[in-house]
């Protein structure tokens, strides 16, 4: 807010020294009132903005808090004979009950974390059709879909159920259940299936895709309630024994891995024939998955490592996306041997053969928990709302722990840093921080905001300052006192109003104003400059009526006319010949007949308190209209500049 | 003269696809049952949530306060994110939102009260892409829609700046696409997001506007404006795109919408706090009852929605519990 700091015309009187004696006591008790409430007052402000200060870190700090994780148990699980037999495990979102899913029994277990003793046992064979014995099993990290593979090529889909009701005096119970939704003939000839992949849609449809035993790959989509559509096989010579395969919920982006270091892309909707692109890597992939959303891939090598990629466009209008090495991770002491996304956020889980576990956040490159579990890591499930952690080792001892991991995604490089966005050609800073689905990467950086908030404080410093100044200088030297004596404390005032209100305002009502007025692009960077063009041009050319031979500004301090005369007025009628003695122009002109149209710009030494027809009030012609206006200045309505007028 | 002639035809194009467009009200499902008032409802609602829905929730509060006198409703629209917070504190009973519920907010909910929001279709909604009336293209694709709001493209194609880049000619070729949007608040941004550019990012250069009226307002004040916002908030300075998937261009009218054909259909939806073992509250439970009514749903036409069919009208009347 522009605060014309003018050449004080009325500066605050020095106190004078206290004559009275009666009075000053009260005086001096007042001001002392005063002296103490101001301070405190001052004093005030300052601990309260310090204690927002305090309040806002309090808030902030929670932000850079490390993960924390807390061993629930560890203990044997119920059931558990062999490491192939546990196909897939699960938790529950209330962490109620683990399940999992055990291949040779054909069954789906259900345990109780409170009570471990306590185990529900579902079949996944009907009466009508008895599946011969599970191979596979992978488990969708939202929404508890299972998919089976058997050892007869079929697959069978299946989601567990937890039923949650609520009881005033209990709570809340929730019951365990399994539906099975469908079966598929993947391989008629009777191949065992060796992995399967399920993903699910936004509409709930379901994408699989599976591999037989001789390396035959099929994908398909299953609808519920619907009946099956067969799956449709994809080409493509594949070298080595295939160690993962993932496909998109789109049933389009399909990657297999196979132990020869080899990684294979295909676009199924537009090839099925041909892998898109062939990878070579230095390691084999150990363990294969997609992070949520299907974008971008994890993948676990047999040397430890753990890498990010994702597609990255060669030409500007490419749709079929070739991938990179995007993001890095800390790396295992031993071989990779399960990666289990989150359900929720770019967060994924791995485990390795040395039973080390770490929790990794994929868009800031972030380790947030490494512990270990006794053996090697043979499964693992991240509760779907991230609060705990289930791994199983080879041993089939269970490790159960609670996680509190509020917020993954901030670090100091996601804030300042330049970080490298799925769906990005490159890395780049990016505020977006919200999408419509829990899949959706937040990007946090505050370097756009930063700028920006710099850019327009520099636009509008462009535009304010040119104003601040020549009104300043206006308000100084050519406004009228009694204009001065009421703007100079208004706008004074008008800098503790909250300059966001203002600026609110400004935006959503004024804003628009201007943009209908002036045209939206042309007006705002061009103000400066035509302000700064107006005061050329207004100091060049001749003024008004002024003499051609003295162009330009004049001093102002001759506008000491106009406070003479304004001063004059406000003066009781008794002390007004002592100040027109002072200000002898006034006095001089009180006898002079009223100035002839021919005299008058004529100008002669000694003639400072005349008006000076290069100001604006000259300028804008006042001096005719009102040449008619009576001899001494005193009559004249109030509110009316007087400088002109004056010189009659 | 030709130039003329083209213009003329064009413009009469326009008035006839205008006039068929319009001339398509949306029919109320015959089956939808009558609202049948109870006695002994009084008390205060508050309504904290989507903008998209603002509009459509006065005029349920309007009809429902004129049958129940005694009742009083006041509606807060400022984007469907605000509903959560306003739910789980309390301060509101009723949280209409244009997209679901993320799981996190869920989460929030259900860490206060141990149970979920009850979610309830009230309306369904073709978003749609608006242009400025005298803007003479007629469709776009998902792709294009992708490429001219997203700086990710994920549905692949050339970045579009230009309504040349679309295929139109003349002054139009080099005129630059100036971009509307909702602010990240809206429930709308987030299923746009989602929908057209698969969950990939806005340019910078779209202009977020904090409704959907001002959305609508600055395409219809800009020539080339192109602005996304729900079908309730069309005007007559604006035009709704039809929206092309593999089977051609798709008009946003209720048949399409209805049957989910229209690409960026979707349904609106009011959320509420109902302890399960007690059931939402009277009041609640009769507004929702009034809402999937006939007497309701020919509200969702007046604002210039779709109804629900009288079937999903009863699915979601069962699953919110308000039988």
């Amino acid at each position: 807010m522009p605060a014309p700091d003018s050449t004080p015309p009325f500066s605050a009187p020095r106190r004078a020294p206290l004559v009275n004696k009666k009075v000053s006591r009260r005086v001096k008790l007042i001001d002392r009132a005063a002296d103490i409430f101001v301070r405190t007052s001052g004093i005030g402000i300052v601990v309260i903005v310090a204690l927002i200060f305090v309040f806002i870190g309090m808030e902030a700090l929670p932000l850079f808090r490390p993960a924390q994780q807390q061993q629930v148990f560890r203990e044997k699980m119920p059931g558990f004979n062999a490491p192939e037999q546990v196909l897939a495990l699960g938790l529950d979102e209330y962490e109620s009950h683990l399940y999992y899913v055990d291949g040779p029994a054909r069954v789906v277990r259900f345990i109780e974390a409170e009570d471990r003793a306590k185990v529900e046992t579902f079949s996944l064979a009907t009466v009508r059709d008895p599946a011969p014995q599970f191979t596979v099993a992978y488990r969708t990290p939202t929404r508890e879909k299972i998919i089976l593979g058997t050892a007869d090529g079929r697959l069978v889909i299946a989601a567990a159920k937890f039923q949650v009701t609520y009881d005033e005096h209990t709570g809340r119970t929730v019951k365990p259940g399994l539906s099975r939704l469908g079966q598929i003939t993947a391989f008629a000839d009777g191949q065992p299936v060796r992995h399967a992949y399920l993903r699910q849609n936004a509409n709930g449809d379901l994408i699989y895709a599976a591999v037989a035993a001789d390396g035959r790959i099929v994908t398909g989509k299953f609808i519920e309630d619907e009946p099956p559509e067969d799956p449709l096989p994809v080409g493509g010579e594949i070298s080595g024994n295939i160690t993962g395969l993932i496909v998109d919920y789109e049933n389009n982006r399909l990657f297999v891995a196979t132990d020869s270091r080899k990684l294979y892309q295909w676009y199924l909707d537009y090839d099925r024939e041909a892998p898109f692109r062939v990878y070579d890597l230095t390691s084999p992939v150990t363990a294969l998955e997609y992070l949520i959303g299907d974008t971008a891939l994890l993948m676990g090598f047999a040397d430890g490592r753990v890498e990010s990629w994702f597609g990255v466009r060669e030409a500007e209008d490419d749709v079929r996306k070739p991938i990179q090495l995007i993001h890095s991770f800390q790396r295992l002491p031993a071989a990779v041997t399960r990666i289990q996304p989150s359900g929720r956020d770019k967060g994924f889980v791995v485990g390795a053969a040395d039973g080390t576990v770490n929790l990794n956040f994929s868009t800031s490159e972030r380790t947030l928990l490494r512990y270990r579990v006794d053996g090697p890591v043979q499964q693992l499930a991240y509760s779907p709302k991230l609060t705990a952690l289930l791994a199983l080792d080879t041993g089939g001892r269970l490790d159960f722990r609670t996680i509190d991991n509020p917020h993954p995604e901030i670090s100091f490089k996601a804030l300042f840093g330049k970080l490298h966005y799925e769906g990005y050609d490159e890395p780049d800073y990016v505020w977006q921080s919200t999408g419509g689905t829990d899949d959706f990467e937040a990007k946090f950086s505050l370097v756009p905001l930063i700028i920006g908030t710099l850019k327009g404080a520099f636009y509008g410093l462009l535009f304010a300052i040119p104003v601040a100044v020549f009104a300043a200088l206006y308000t100084s030297q050519f406004m009228h006192p009694s204009l001065r004596a009421f703007l100079k404390p208004l706008i004074e005032i008008m800098a503790a109003l909250p300059s966001v209100v203002i600026g609110f305002l400004a935006g959503l009502w004024l804003a628009p104003l201007l943009e209908q007025v002036g045209g939206r692009h042309a007006a705002a960077p061009r103000r400066p400059l035509v302000v700064l063009a107006g005061a050329v041009l207004r100091n060049t050319r001749p003024a008004a009526g002024a003499d051609a031979s003295q162009p330009g500004a004049r001093s102002c301090s001759s506008c000491r006319w106009s406070s003479g005369s304004s001063l004059l007025r406000r003066a009781r009628p008794s002390s007004r010949p002592r100040l027109r003695r002072r200000l002898p122009g006034l006095a001089v002109r009180r006898h002079r007949p009223a100035v002839r149209p021919a005299q008058r710009h004529r100008r002669r030494p000694g003639d400072g308190l005349r008006g000076h027809p290069d100001h604006l009030h000259h300028f804008r012609g006042r001096l005719l209209q009102r040449a008619q206006v009576p001899a001494l200045g005193l009559a004249r309505p109030r509110r009316q500049p007087l400088a002109d007028g004056d010189r009659v | 003269m030709i130039p003329h002639l083209k213009k003329l035809a064009i413009a009469a194009a326009f008035a006839g696809c205008v006039s068929t467009g319009l001339s398509q009200a949306a029919k109320l499902d015959a089956n939808l049952p009558e609202y049948t008032p109870v006695s002994g409802i009084s008390g205060k609602l508050t309504s904290i949530g989507s903008d998209t829905l603002n509009n459509l929730m006065t005029y349920w509060a309007e009809d429902f306060q004129k049958i129940y006198p005694n009742v009083k409703i006041e509606v807060e629209g400022k984007g469907s994110s605000t509903a959560p917070p306003a739910l789980i504190s309390g301060t509101a009973q009723l949280g209409p939102m244009s997209r679901k519920m993320k799981a996190e907010e869920v989460d929030a909910f259900e860490k206060k009260y141990g149970y979920k929001p009850r979610m309830i279709g009230v309306s369904i909604d073709a978003l749609a892409v608006y242009v400025n009336k005298d803007n003479p293209i007629q469709s776009l694709t998902l792709q294009q829609v992708d490429a001219i709001f997203s700086s990710t493209r994920k549905r692949g194609g050339k970045d579009i700046k230009t309504w040349g880049d679309l295929g139109l000619t003349g002054e139009w070729a080099s005129k630059p696409l100036s971009l509307y949007g909702r602010n990240s608040a809206s429930g709308t941004y987030g299923f746009f997001k989602e929908l057209t550019m698969k969950n990939g990012d806005y340019k910078s250069s779209v202009k977020e506007q904090p409704g959907s009226a001002s959305v609508v307002q600055g395409v219809e004040n800009e020539l080339g404006g192109v602005g996304y916002s729900g079908i309730g908030y069309k005007t007559s300075g604006v035009r709704a795109l039809d929206i092309a998937d593999k089977a051609g261009p798709i008009v946003a009218n209720q048949a399409n919408a209805e049957s989910f054909k229209y690409p960026i259909a979707r349904y609106l939806y009011v959320y509420i706090n109902a302890d399960p073992s007690k059931g939402p509250d009277p009041i609640v439970r009769e507004f929702i009852r009034f809402v999937l009514s006939k007497n309701g749903q020919d509200d969702t036409i007046k604002d210039g929605y779709f109804p629900l069919p009288a079937k999903k009208a009863a699915e979601f009347l069962e699953s919110s519990g308000c039988m």
